[in-house]
């Protein structure tokens, strides 16, 4: 028999009633804070269910989550923007001068006119000219430091395997330390001719140099994927530790 | 023979389709038994992570660390055990702090936890610590603080009290009175303190694994002080604190258990998988 969507909802309906009775059993048991992690808890597993299959309480539960996200969103940007930054210094400290961009604002606005959408253009200049000044220092601070270190010692400064302090602080360069920066430079080189492009790669040598690169490249990026597991491995296991041990109370928090 | 490789057949076909609902429940079950039951993993602490701890752990009194909690409860498993073990090192160690956020949603979190752990040290809220709250403009903040910290932060975020009237605040002025910006992070939050800070200030990264190696050669550059690399990251420093008696283990020794038996199930899955897509087209061929 197919189960529809229709049927898990009036199931999920007629669950309200024992969840309302476990929800008032944890308030009364562990207090406010108890209630929150009853609601949390039921919401996690409303939002898991959809890895058996999509279905109503699964979006009811992320239709929850985008309301109280917009809302959310809403109340912080009077609270903590507007509020804060423009209407308490104009209307409080008296400093008028903040005025001159509310015109500004509303220009933006004319978007949503046929005729008079170039006015909307107006505030959009003055931002990016704003932004263009900012990513250039932003550029130089980031960039510059990265093209230094770029220039690698190959050459040992002790000659032993092992460096005793590998911190890059301490700048003692091991021998194990003078292969990385050899393989350093290696993927530098050969990742930058794969991606030159200004002239054909028509020799052998440059093209088996540029495929090293691209082999280089694969790895990085299997290492970076890995990282990208670990880090949703790590987000299920806090949740499982939500649902087991803070919400079910099924072992121990502590080690 | 023909008989056994007939029988065997379909099993290296299955192994290669199981229902993905399978794998999720077999994944629940090998992470719930090591979280009930707890398992300890040893670990080594990286060099990065001690770079981290070493520098806040050398804060004179006339300074302040600034954490930027740039995270919410999206990413609690690697970035809360992250800042709770920072925020133990700091209060055991009676070292001033600020807290701001560059997230909306970033400040409630983050205010929770500090006041969790600041009932075990007895932090003072104003004498001890201080809340800059959510800053929406990222790359003003940065550049403001750099230069004059009181008037680009006015007011705390709690008690709405001019920040030089509180006794935190008594002797810092600008980023030189800063010994370390933390961000700890769920986004790229850190490319503020790395382009816009003034120069000469240290940054360090809490960061979720998955970021973490963009964020390296910002370390070996020395941009960056020290990183936390997700969960590895918080077990490193809980391990440090506890070596160093400045705090308790936490959720970055209680999740690694779990997450190394996830890791485990995959690398067998994946060796399981390709051994059953290979023997089956040798048979094939066959």
């Amino acid at each position: 028999m197919k189960i529809t969507d229709r049927t898990i909802g009036i199931i999920a309906v007629i669950c309200l009633i024992p969840i309302s009775f476990g929800a008032y059993l944890y308030y009364l048991r562990f207090g406010q804070n108890g209630l929150n992690i009853f609601l949390g808890g039921l919401v996690t597993l409303a939002v898991y269910s959809t890895l058996y299959r999509e279905n109503p309480i699964y979006r009811f539960a992320e239709h929850i989550y985008l309301g109280l996200a917009a809302g959310y969103g809403v109340v912080i940007a009077w609270s903590e923007v507007l509020s804060t930054q423009w209407y308490d210094p104009i209307f409080k400290q008296h400093q008028w001068l903040w005025l001159w961009i509310l015109p500004l604002a509303i220009m933006a606005y004319f978007v949503f006119s046929k005729k008079h959408s170039w006015i909307s253009r107006i505030p959009l200049v003055i931002l990016s000219g704003f932004a263009a000044g900012t990513i250039f220092q932003g550029f130089v601070s980031q960039y510059f430091p990265q093209i230094q270190d770029s220039f690698k010692s190959l050459r040992p400064t002790i000659y032993t395997l092992q460096n005793p302090d590998p911190t890059p602080a301490a700048h003692i360069l091991s021998i194990s330390g003078a292969i990385n920066n050899a393989i350093f430079l290696i993927t530098l080189t050969s990742v930058l001719t794969y991606f030159f492009f200004s002239f054909e790669h028509k020799t052998k040598a440059i093209r088996g140099y540029a495929q090293v690169g691209r082999w280089l490249m694969m790895i990085g990026f299997g290492a970076i994927f890995g990282s990208t597991i670990m880090t949703r491995f790590a987000l299920l296991v806090d949740r499982m530790y939500f649902i087991l041990i803070e919400w079910m109370h099924l072992g121990h928090p502590i080690i | 023979m023909n008989n056994t490789t007939n029988n065997e057949m379909p099993l290296l076909e299955k192994l290669q389709k199981i229902d993905r609902r399978i794998l999720y429940l077999i994944l629940i079950i090998v992470i719930a038994i090591p979280t009930i039951w707890p398992i300890n993993i040893p670990n080594a602490p990286l060099p990065m992570s001690r770079d981290l701890w070493n520098t806040i752990n050398a804060t004179p009194p006339n300074k302040i660390v600034l954490l930027s909690s740039t995270w919410t409860k999206n990413t609690r498993g690697e970035n809360q055990g992250q800042m709770e073990a920072i925020l133990n090192q700091l209060m055991s160690r009676h070292i001033r702090f600020a807290i701001s956020t560059f997230d909306p949603r970033g400040s409630q979190v983050a205010l929770n936890l500090v006041n969790s752990v600041a009932k075990k040290y007895g932090y003072v809220y104003g004498k001890n610590w201080v809340d800059f709250g959510y800053q929406p403009n990222g790359v003003n903040y940065v550049k403001g603080i750099s230069v004059d910290l009181i008037q680009t932060v006015k007011r705390d975020a709690v008690l709405k009290k001019p920040l030089q009237d509180l006794p935190v605040m008594k002797g810092i002025r600008n980023a030189d009175n800063i010994q370390i910006v933390v961000e700890i992070s769920a986004s790229s939050s850190q490319y503020y303190w790395i382009q816009f800070l003034k120069p000469g200030v240290k940054v360090g990264f809490a960061c979720t694994s998955v970021m973490a190696p963009e964020a390296i050669p910002y370390y070996t550059s020395h941009q960056l002080a020290g990183i936390l690399w997700g969960a590895k990251g918080a077990y490193d420093y809980e391990q440090l604190n506890v070596e160093h008696h400045t705090g308790d283990w936490g959720s970055g020794r209680q999740y690694m258990g779990p997450l190394s038996a996830a890791f485990g199930l995959v690398i067998l899955s994946i060796f399981v998988g390709n051994l059953a897509m290979f023997l089956s087209r040798k048979r094939t061929r066959q």
